[in-house]
């Protein structure tokens, strides 16, 4: 889930890609997009499905620049939740890893908490804000989640 | 509070987890971190070029459709300032003919005021400077010594005046002026001119005011015991007459005081003619 108004960096570098900015925009991919793609892959062990996803990342992020404030998730927080939704979308195509279907077995608030957290490695506090949930609630979750995971790897129920 | 505390302590564990920090023997033997580092091991290959290199081409395509949709939305026109008007507005307007309308009445004030000064006044020299404006403008000769002739009419006055409050210095002065008022008057209507009734009638305004006695004036100083500042009055009015007994016959005047017919000027000479 991602929280409908997800605050990010105010950076100049920031206010700079709202008025769409060319060279910010460029670094912005330049140093986000293998990260967002290998988190992708990461999920759904498909190559051609990161590619697509990735893309379709950046593509939404021009259109969320306009709502997104200062402070927060972060640029990183918004685009990993939104990495994630739309991953989530093409997990039924996709053949990924054992521990990656372990963790699209968990309930969805526990596989999207550990999947920014372990994955995307963003901590407890941008994951709140960049989902909308409690920073409690986030460290629950994972908790929840790791026990559950370990679980369903070990091929336990 | 002890779920709550555990799941911190989780937490900050698999931050040094993920850090790739040293954990402790309870740490790395807790099941839960041992799922998430299987699940941080998963494999993440780079993307290739060229797929990379496409999503970039598209994304900043994109971004420089909105860019320019951007600027058009945020486009401000330039409006060109407005330019100021020339010329007085009214608000000027008003205060200038208010600043004159107070210039006019204080001007008209002080030439009352100087008009009526005696030569013991401040305003006096005003009056003086007016006089001379006047005789300055007047550029018809005859009109010019009948304006001397009245000014020196005026310095008679004052001088009687400033000799009855005991001033016989200024009284003197203004004596003084009105022989040199005189003698100006006298010599102009002498110059070579058209001698017609106009210039008669100056003359004979002239030769009045020149005739008249200075007696009184003498008598008041010597009354008001200045019988010295007297003779002296006395004396320029017996250089005066002097002055005026040369001026007669130019004036066309018979010894006596009768006035005699006005004398043409002779015609210039014709270049050229013999005698």
């Amino acid at each position: 889930m991602v929280a409908e108004r997800v605050e990010v960096s105010g950076s100049r570098e920031l206010d700079r890609a709202r008025r769409y900015e060319h060279s910010a925009l460029a670094r912005i991919f330049d140093r986000h997009y293998d990260p967002v793609h290998g988190f992708i892959f990461a999920l759904l062990g498909d190559a051609v499905a990161a590619e697509e996803i990735a893309s379709l990342v950046f593509q939404r992020l021009l259109e969320a620049l306009d709502g997104i404030t200062g402070r927060g998730a972060g640029l990183e927080g918004w685009l990993y939740a939104t990495a994630f939704a739309l991953a989530g979308d093409r997990r039924r195509q996709a053949r990924p890893d054992v521990a990656a279907q372990a963790l699209w077995g968990l309930p969805p608030a526990e596989r999207e908490v550990l999947a920014l957290r372990v994955l995307a490695g963003l901590d407890a506090e941008r994951i709140a804000s960049a989902t909308g949930r409690s920073a409690a609630d986030v460290l629950a979750a994972e908790a929840s989640g790791l026990r559950r995971l370990n679980r369903a790897l070990k091929g336990e129920r | 509070v002890s779920s709550g505390a555990s799941a911190r302590d989780l937490d900050r564990s698999l931050d040094r987890l993920l850090a790739g920090e040293h954990l402790s023997d309870g740490e790395a033997s807790a099941p839960e971190l041992s799922a998430a580092w299987r699940l941080r091991s998963l494999t993440r290959p780079g993307a290739e070029p060229a797929a990379r290199s496409l999503a970039r081409d598209l994304f900043l395509a994109e971004a420089d459709g909105r860019r320019a949709r951007w600027v058009h939305t945020h486009h401000v026109p330039a409006v060109a300032p407005v330019p100021r008007r020339k010329g007085i507005r009214l608000g000027q307007l008003t205060l200038l003919l208010a600043a004159l309308m107070i210039a006019v009445t204080l001007g008209v004030i002080l030439a009352i005021a100087a008009d009526f000064s005696t030569p013991d006044s401040g305003l006096y020299p005003i009056k003086r400077a007016g006089e001379s404006a006047l005789l300055g403008l007047s550029r018809d000769p005859v009109g010019r010594s009948d304006l001397e002739v009245n000014l020196a009419e005026e310095r008679l006055r004052e001088a009687e005046t400033m000799a009855a409050t005991g001033k016989p210095d200024l009284a003197l002065d203004a004596l003084s002026a009105r022989y040199a008022e005189l003698r100006d008057a006298g010599d102009r209507l002498a110059a070579p001119q058209a001698h017609d009734s106009r210039w008669s009638g100056a003359r004979g305004r002239y030769l009045d005011e020149a005739n008249k006695p200075v007696l009184p004036l003498e008598r008041e100083l010597s009354q008001k015991g200045y019988p010295s500042w007297a003779k002296q009055a006395a004396g320029m009015a017996s250089d005066f007459q002097k002055y005026l007994e040369q001026l007669r016959p130019r004036l066309g005047v018979k010894a006596g005081g009768g006035a005699a017919p006005p004398t043409q000027p002779s015609p210039p000479a014709t270049p050229g003619a013999t005698g």
